[in-house]
């Protein structure tokens, strides 16, 4: 190795400490650092060598493979393709990035082999070709390999470990520390010794200070990037899940409400009819467009001595029961529960909270869940209306007042005010996902105020927005609710689409919080006529993605399996190394610019003649041709050398001529040199 | 378009060339981290990538800056052998001598080579010249491999410490790439900065030039024509310009002798002319006919053919025949060595410049031959190409008696289309090389007899 000693360990070890992989650090370090005291060094032929950097390139897009099917990567393409609105594709665009900076931190894996291989091979450096497979086919195809040094790449692995602990997000002043000691112990080594220590301390600390100048400029820079933003990317909440806090509605936008095809949850019945309707989030306050939470405050739930199970409604008797299965983006999210859902079964998540406004949020958890939701009508976990639930914004109060006096609502019942809105909607109102300029009104008009009065038609956040604001001016408490509804069957499963997003109303009625829905029903017909033409192909590869999370996430114990599935790969790989290759103990590095060659006919029978002659007191002087100094030997006794001629030339031939010796020839020079030996009274050599 | 077209290519040509020698490895390595950190970084939010690239932004900023400060004062002298080979690689000692006072380490000498690009209106020429989709890369002449590349890529050389006007050693390697003169402008004396990233340069104006000769293959034993042929004028053709001196007896004149070989003495003694009459010279004269008409696309052929020539003209010109190389370049050119005439280095040093024609007709070379055809004993042929007017010399070659050994090197494809071609016209020695494979395929000729 060229680093000096113990740098690459150091190295190894941060990067492990940074990207939270300290004890996969800690066993590369020693690894790698191990060939400063285990001398034995292995003889890679370049075949080996190709079969190494392979296996490398296969670790590294195996990683990539990793990175996308699994956790958050595994939407993000499907998701950037599927989506339309900027902002749904932002935020698969992130999750990708995310994906991509782990396979960056796995770099040092991935390349670790060929860090081995360098630290424990016998050459110094590894030729070009290896690392390119165009040039490996040149050299298959006879073409003259491109002459060079080749590569070391123990100070390429350096920098890669660097760049691996760079893509980390272990923010603190240790790791910009860290870098910079390892930078500065890599560049002494490197020095230039043009300059004195002291210049060099100099100017490597002038580099440090305006490196820490640089920092601060960026983040500055970051700063000012930010807030030039902030305003751009409010308009643009993203996501498939809901923000509890709040949820910002296209009220008053236009331009045509997209929702993706893509496979969202997956329900389970038994052969009950599913529930009509999943709630991920409601809300209490509208300030158009934006309908918020107070005190929305999440507390912890305590699950069942299982952990799996969750009780959110203690004692509720419920008689349905739907299983669920959605991902989570990095464990967290809301869960789509259905109105009364009382309890929660083979939920693996590690912390469930929930809120006052009904939602149930998992903290922390797998990327994926399949739990079975026992609900029922009568109590849920929403509390009790309050003031909020009968405000009515100030801006909307006249329009809402006409349409209240149109429907003369005052002095009837509860369910009569229910049937009166409801059949307003029905007959007057029309659904489109299409928001022409009229919706937005550029006057003192509020967009709802037009969309009750002037076009009466728009999507569903405009109905359940109109039904809320209705129901309290005659007195209801209502609430805004968002979540999906359930309106497809697949096979025997119920699949929600992200175009299956919906928007409702929750009205306490009798002491009890009921879904009111009165979006007219041919919305499901509107949207289901959006349907890509390639939705089947986009759903195979969903059911695919949900069957691996299926088997990723579920509760097998199949990565135990799997790393007992690679142990004995391993020892496999050591055994053929150990045992099939050529491995040599050197007690010091071996020479420069030695390069053993294999020289025909070394092993010739006539050096066992040579040698008996020799002993017989004609030494060979050095540079002496053997023909030369048989010539030599004939003058003392010519009987020595007798026959030995013919035999000298199939030596020669053997050992310079290209063509070498037929079979034949070989068996005769061995068999010649043998009987000469026995003839002499001299041993088989 | 052309215009622009050229710009990007000197600029980016320009950088490939600039960046490895301004940066060190370590300094490239720093470059490359550089670029990974700041992509990595860019989202300041999910990544401590940007403190890496802050950090190694700043070094290498530091670096390029204390570059200009290195002002030393320096002269060089080479030590150059007169030839190099492609492929072979060679080395030779630069005196570097310090003319100021202060003392060097850890310089570095790079030589400065003529710049190899082409002007426009060459580039214009080769883009035109070039195969349509024949090149994807902007910053590649089109002209093939080998027209403007780089005679030879040189490797820094570590110069020892240098005393105050003392001078060191520096002991240059390279490996030439392409055959042709290797004009050397100058030198540059390199120190890097602090960290041993950039570094800054002195250039020391000395020009030399170094003449590439082509590349040979080891050629197996071909058995030329041995049948030995009357050469007029005799062994002195061989040896001096002049008429063989070579006396064997007098005679009486007949019409057409010349004046010179009248035998005064002769003349006077009996009173009619006498003539002296010499020996007439009998060896063995071989032709090697090397086709220069390639297009664009068939460079790579026509630099393997070459070598192929060059082959022949080392391994064939022994004492005991004559060869004589015959190509068709600006001007048509046979030129003969063998027997003392002219060394196997001046036919290396010609067929280290030659050029394809694409002035001139193939027939030119056709003329060439024929002028040359009845003196040689035996033809060897390199071809690029098996169309009509090659068949056409072949026919004339071989109508004319002449044993023959045709060689044609092609790409991989074309070589395949010729092998498979119908065998009428081809000679008993025909035989197609391919590219890439010309050693292997001379092997295969051991004992081939025009």
């Amino acid at each position: 190795m060229t680093t000096p000693p113990f740098l690459l360990g150091v190295t190894l070890l941060f990067w492990g400490w940074q990207t939270g992989l300290l004890w996969v650090g800690v066993l590369a370090a020693l690894a790698v650092e191990g060939s400063r005291i285990v001398r034995v060094r292995w003889n890679f032929p370049q075949a080996d060598l190709d079969r190494i950097y392979n296996l490398c390139t296969a670790l590294f897009f195996g990683s990539w493979v990793i990175a996308f099917a699994t956790g958050e990567g595994s939407g993000a393409i499907s998701g950037l393709m599927k989506n339309t609105t900027f902002a749904a594709r932002a935020e698969n665009l992130n999750k990708g990035v995310r994906a991509v900076l782990h396979v960056f931190q796995w770099l040092p894996i991935s390349f670790l082999p060929l860090m081995l291989a360098q630290a424990f091979g016998q050459s110094e450096r590894m030729e070009w070709q290896t690392f390119s497979w165009w040039a490996r086919r040149q050299r298959k195809r006879g073409e003259p390999a491109a002459r060079g040094s080749g590569l070391n790449v123990t100070w390429p692995y350096f920098a890669l470990c660097l760049i691996a602990a760079c893509s980390a997000n272990e923010s603190s002043r240790w790791f910009s520390a860290g870098l910079a000691a390892l930078a500065a112990w890599a560049l002494w080594t490197r020095r230039s010794r043009s300059f004195s220590n002291a210049r060099w301390a100099a100017c490597l600390g002038a580099a440090l200070l305006l490196g820490v100048a640089v920092q601060q400029g960026l983040r500055g820079l970051q700063h000012i990037v930010q807030r030039l933003d902030n305003a751009f990317v409010a308009g643009l909440t993203a996501g498939r899940q809901f923000d509890p806090k709040e949820s910002r509605t296209m009220i008053g936008s236009i331009g045509r409400v997209k929702q993706s095809g893509s496979i969202l949850l997956r329900l389970e019945t038994d052969g009950q009819s599913p529930p009509g309707l999943l709630r991920e989030a409601s809300y209490n306050v509208f300030k158009s467009p934006v309908w918020g939470s107070t005190k929305r405050n999440f507390s912890p739930t305590i699950p069942e001595s299982d952990t799996t199970t969750w009780w959110l409604l203690p004692g509720k008797e419920t008689k349905k029961s739907v299983t669920i299965s959605e991902y989570l983006s990095g464990g967290k999210g809301l869960l789509a529960l259905p109105r009364g859902t009382a309890r929660l079964e083979e939920l693996g998540v590690y912390n469930l909270e929930t809120n006052r406004f009904g939602a149930a949020r998992s903290v922390e958890g797998p990327g994926f869940v399949r739990f079975r939701a026992a609900y029922g009508e009568g109590s849920s976990i929403d509390v009790a209306p309050e003031t909020d639930d009968l405000e009515v914004p100030e801006g909307e109060r006249p329009a809402l007042g006409r349409i209240a006096d149109e429907l003369s609502l005052e002095g009837r019942t509860a369910a009569e005010k229910l049937h009166a809105v409801r059949r307003l909607f029905i007959d007057h109102f029309h659904y489109s996902t299409w928001l022409g300029p009229e919706h937005s009104t550029g006057t003192a008009e509020t967009p709802l105020s037009a969309f009750l009065l002037k076009h009466r038609r728009g999507h569903c956040e405009y109905f359940a927005t109109a039904t809320v604001l209705l129901l309290r001016r005659a007195g209801i408490p209502a609430r805004y609710a968002a979540g999906y509804s359930v309106q497809e069957k697949k096979g025997n499963q119920w699949v929600v689409r992200g175009r299956h997003a919906h928007a409702w109303c929750l009205a306490w009625i009798d002491n009890a919080w009921q879904d009111i829905d009165n979006t007219p029903s041919d919305w499901n017909a509107v949207e289901e006529a959006r349907a890509p033409w390639w939705e089947g192909i986009s759903d195979k590869w969903s059911r695919l993605r949900y069957e691996f999370s299926k088997w990723r996430w579920g509760g097998g114990e199949w990565k135990r399996y799997l790393l007992w599935l690679v142990v004995p790969l391993i020892l496999l790989l050591a055994a053929r190394l150990f045992f099939q290759k050529q491995w040599t103990r050197i007690l010091s590095r071996p020479a420069k610019n030695v390069s053993p060659t294999a020289w025909p006919g070394l092993d010739s029978e006539f050096y066992g003649i040579a040698r008996a002659l020799a002993d017989r007191g004609v030494e060979r002087r050095p540079g002496e041709t053997l023909s030369a100094w048989l010539a030599r030997v004939a003058v003392d006794s010519r009987d020595a050398v007798r026959g030995l001629e013919p035999l000298l030339q199939l030596h020669y031939r053997l050992r310079f001529d290209p063509h070498g010796l037929n079979p034949e020839e070989r068996t005769g020079l061995r068999e010649g040199s043998g009987n000469w030996t026995k003839s002499n009274g001299v041993g088989r050599p | 378009m052309n215009r622009l077209r050229y710009k990007l290519y000197r600029q980016f040509s320009g950088l490939r060339h600039a960046i490895p020698r301004r940066f060190t490895p370590a300094g490239l390595l720093a470059l490359v981290t550089l670029c990974a950190t700041g992509a990595i970084g860019i989202d300041m939010d999910q990544t401590v990538g940007f403190q890496g690239f802050a950090l190694v932004a700043c070094l290498l900023m530091m670096a390029i800056m204390l570059a200009p400060f290195f002002r030393g004062r320096f002269t060089i002298e080479r030590v150059l052998p007169r030839y190099g080979s492609v492929g072979e690689p060679f080395t030779y000692h630069v005196t570097v001598r310090n003319l100021g006072t202060r003392t060097w380490r850890d310089l570095e000498l790079i030589e400065d080579v003529e710049d190899p690009r082409p002007s426009f209106a060459d580039y214009a020429v080769a883009r035109r010249e070039a195969p349509r989709g024949a090149t994807f890369r902007i910053t590649r002449t089109p002209a093939g491999p080998g027209r403007h590349r780089r005679v030879a890529p040189f490797k820094p050389a570590r110069v020892s410490t240098l005393a105050p006007h003392g001078d060191a050693e520096a002991l240059v390697q390279l490996i030439p790439a392409r055959r042709g003169p290797l004009r050397l402008i100058g030198a540059t004396v390199a120190r890097s900065d602090p960290f041993g990233l950039f570094r800054g340069f002195v250039r020391v104006p000395q020009t030399a030039t170094v003449l590439i000769l082509p590349k040979r293959y080891r050629l197996p034993s071909i058995a030329l024509p041995g049948t030995r042929q009357y050469q007029r004028g005799g062994v002195t053709h061989a040896s001096a310009i002049g008429q063989s001196d070579e006396f064997v007896s007098l005679r009486d004149y007949r019409p057409g002798d010349p004046l010179r070989h009248i035998h005064w003495r002769s003349w006077a003694r009996t009173g009619r002319p006498i003539v002296k009459e010499f020996q007439d010279e009998f060896f063995v004269r071989h032709a090697l006919i090397l086709d220069t008409f390639a297009s664009p696309a068939q460079m790579a052929a026509f630099e393997e053919a070459v070598a192929v020539a060059s082959s022949f003209a080392c391994s064939l010109s022994t004492q005991e025949s004559l060869l004589d190389l015959m190509f068709v370049g600006p001007q048509a050119v046979c030129f003969t060595t063998g027997r003392g005439v002219g060394h196997a280095e001046q036919a290396l040093e010609i067929l280290a410049s030659v050029r394809p024609c694409r002035e001139k007709p193939f027939r030119s070379l056709q003329e060439l031959v024929g002028q040359h055809a009845g003196n040689v004993c035996g033809c060897v042929c390199l071809l690029l190409g098996w169309d009509e007017p090659r068949r056409e010399l072949i026919r004339q070659l071989e109508s004319l008696g002449q044993p023959l050994l045709v060689l044609v090197i092609a790409e991989a494809a074309a070589a395949a289309a010729i092998r498979n071609a119908p065998a009428e016209g081809k000679p008993a020695q025909f035989h197609v090389l391919e590219t890439g494979r010309i050693a292997e395929g001379l092997l295969q000729l051991e004992g081939a007899r025009p």
